[in-house]
């Protein structure tokens, strides 16, 4: 044991302790909690130059559509200055698309924003997301403020119409198949008072997301509120009129 | 002679492994943490997923100018306008549709009750049926009913005790929901181990989901009149 003297074994010492940081730096890259490993930035940079193409092109295509749509609107309205039939048929497609939940509207209305707990409650499941895991909770909100006269909802402005579905998909909440994630925000058109009055009594959807669920629960009482279109078109793979 | 041989192997190992990790940190190859890369992810697919939308507005948009333009040469812009309208009636659930797709049926659970258990167990409650109409969306559901009553968007379910209650309307057990679309795909998303319809029917309540090839779903009855909203100006809009 003498072989080795005072001054080798610091040596030694020190480098298991160089190592063991090493070691632990290397696994802590590959091998950690969800959401919390390290990753190379050449992803990040990769992602960050695929995100701003996409998003280039959306707002190309999206011009493209307002420029078409214009054009559409240009042929109805250059046939209903010539007929008041045309005129009041344009009337009536406004209408049902209102119904249909395809125009932006506005009103009085109330604003529900829904944020996980925050981080000192240690109520979230493995990191993941409490209000994404119980997403039957904005079902529940919703049918509240239906039940209470709500005239449009969105939840992160994604309208609400006949055929919404929220879906639990992976990392993702989607609604109207578009991958949202917290904070929601919950907007709804109608009495205000009523709305945030169902919202807010005693034992309700709103007493049970804070003391059940400990979610951060905040309600906006709003004399304007927008609330925006049903972005994508409706279309009807399966069912057909009835004769 | 010996210790030195270590020394040395330990010092060629610590230093390969230095320089693996320096060369993480060099400029343009920098670490960022999972999160960062998860949220751009996120992001992407947010916008993919909207552009996808509006991809399909632009041909939906440009096959209408073509329509239009025909029947305007025609001279028949009337009916062009009165198809739209049509279109845009379904879409609102104000017509009356059919094709394939399923029947099911929710009932309060016959089993006697475990001793002390909460007899609210075997009953059907409304986020219950709200998760199971919400399943069949997620299925590619087009058209839904509860007990003859078409769901739309506005439509509230209410299970109060013995009875549910749906656009202002009162109705009894057992619950029948109908909805157009896949069969298959609708069936299970009821049937499927894992989903919420399973998980009532093993809680003990009566789930039942049968295929159909004929589905008749009826339009939505009740007046619709708006107190509060209006819709946004053009102008202010864009």
């Amino acid at each position: 044991m003498n072989r080795f003297n005072y001054k080798t074994n610091i040596i030694i010492g020190l480098i298991s302790v160089v190592l063991g940081i090493v070691f632990s730096i290397q696994y802590k890259a590959v091998n950690n909690d969800y959401l919390e490993g390290l990753f190379p930035s050449q992803r990040a940079i990769q992602l960050e130059n695929e995100l701003s193409s996409t998003m280039a092109e959306k707002e190309n295509l999206q011009e493209q559509l307002e420029y078409y749509e214009d054009e559409l609107r240009n042929i109805k309205e250059s046939e209903s200055k010539e007929s008041a039939v045309i005129k009041s048929l344009n009337a009536e497609t406004l209408k049902f698309r209102v119904i249909a939940g395809l125009e932006d509207v506005e009103g009085e209305g109330v604003q529900v924003a829904i944020e996980d707990p925050s981080s000192e409650m240690d109520y979230s499941r493995d990191g993941g997301s409490v209000i994404m895991y119980n997403y039957d909770l904005i079902l529940s909100m919703i049918n509240i403020l239906n039940a209470a006269g709500a005239e449009a909802i969105s939840v992160n402005n994604q309208r609400i119409i006949a055929m919404t579905e929220i879906h639990l998909a992976g990392n993702n909440l989607n609604i109207n198949n578009v991958p949202t994630a917290p904070p929601f925000v919950v907007k709804a058109i109608g009495d205000s008072d009523t709305l945030e009055a169902a919202l807010n009594i005693r034992y309700g959807i709103v007493w049970e997301m804070r003391e059940n669920y400990k979610l951060q629960v905040g309600i906006k009482k709003f004399e304007n509120i927008i609330i925006e279109k049903y972005k994508n078109v409706i279309q009807f793979r399966y069912a057909e009129p009835v004769k | 002679m010996g210790n030195k041989f270590y020394i040395f192997m330990m010092a060629c190992i610590v230093g390969l492994l230095m320089a693996l990790t320096l060369d993480n940190a060099s400029a343009e190859y920098r670490i960022v943490p999972f999160k960062v890369i998860n949220d751009f992810k996120k992001v992407i697919e947010k916008e993919q997923a909207e552009m996808q939308s509006i991809r399909n507005h632009l041909d939906e948009t440009t096959e209408k100018i073509e329509y239009f333009k025909g029947k305007q040469a025609e001279g028949d812009v009337g009916k062009a306008l009165r198809n739209e309208i049509d279109g845009y009636k379904a879409s609102a659930a104000l017509t009356a549709l059919e094709g394939p797709g399923v029947l099911v049926i929710l009932s309060d659970g016959e089993r006697e009750l475990i001793d002390g258990e909460d007899p609210n167990n075997l009953l059907v409650h409304d986020i219950d049926v709200l998760n199971i109409v919400n399943d069949l969306k997620i299925a590619g559901a087009e058209a839904i009913s509860l007990n003859g009553q078409r769901v739309v968007s506005k439509s509230e379910i209410n299970c109060a005790g013995p009875t549910i209650k749906i656009n202002n309307r009162v109705f009894s057990q057992p619950y029948i929901i109908k909805a157009i679309g896949n069969p298959d795909y609708l069936r299970a998303a009821i049937k499927a181990p894992g989903t919420y319809g399973n998980l009532l029917k093993q809680v003990g309540l009566f789930v039942e989901a049968n295929t159909s090839v004929s589905i008749t779903v009826p339009a939505y009855e009740e007046q619709i009149e708006y107190k509060y909203l209006k819709v946004v100006e053009r102008s202010e809009n864009s």
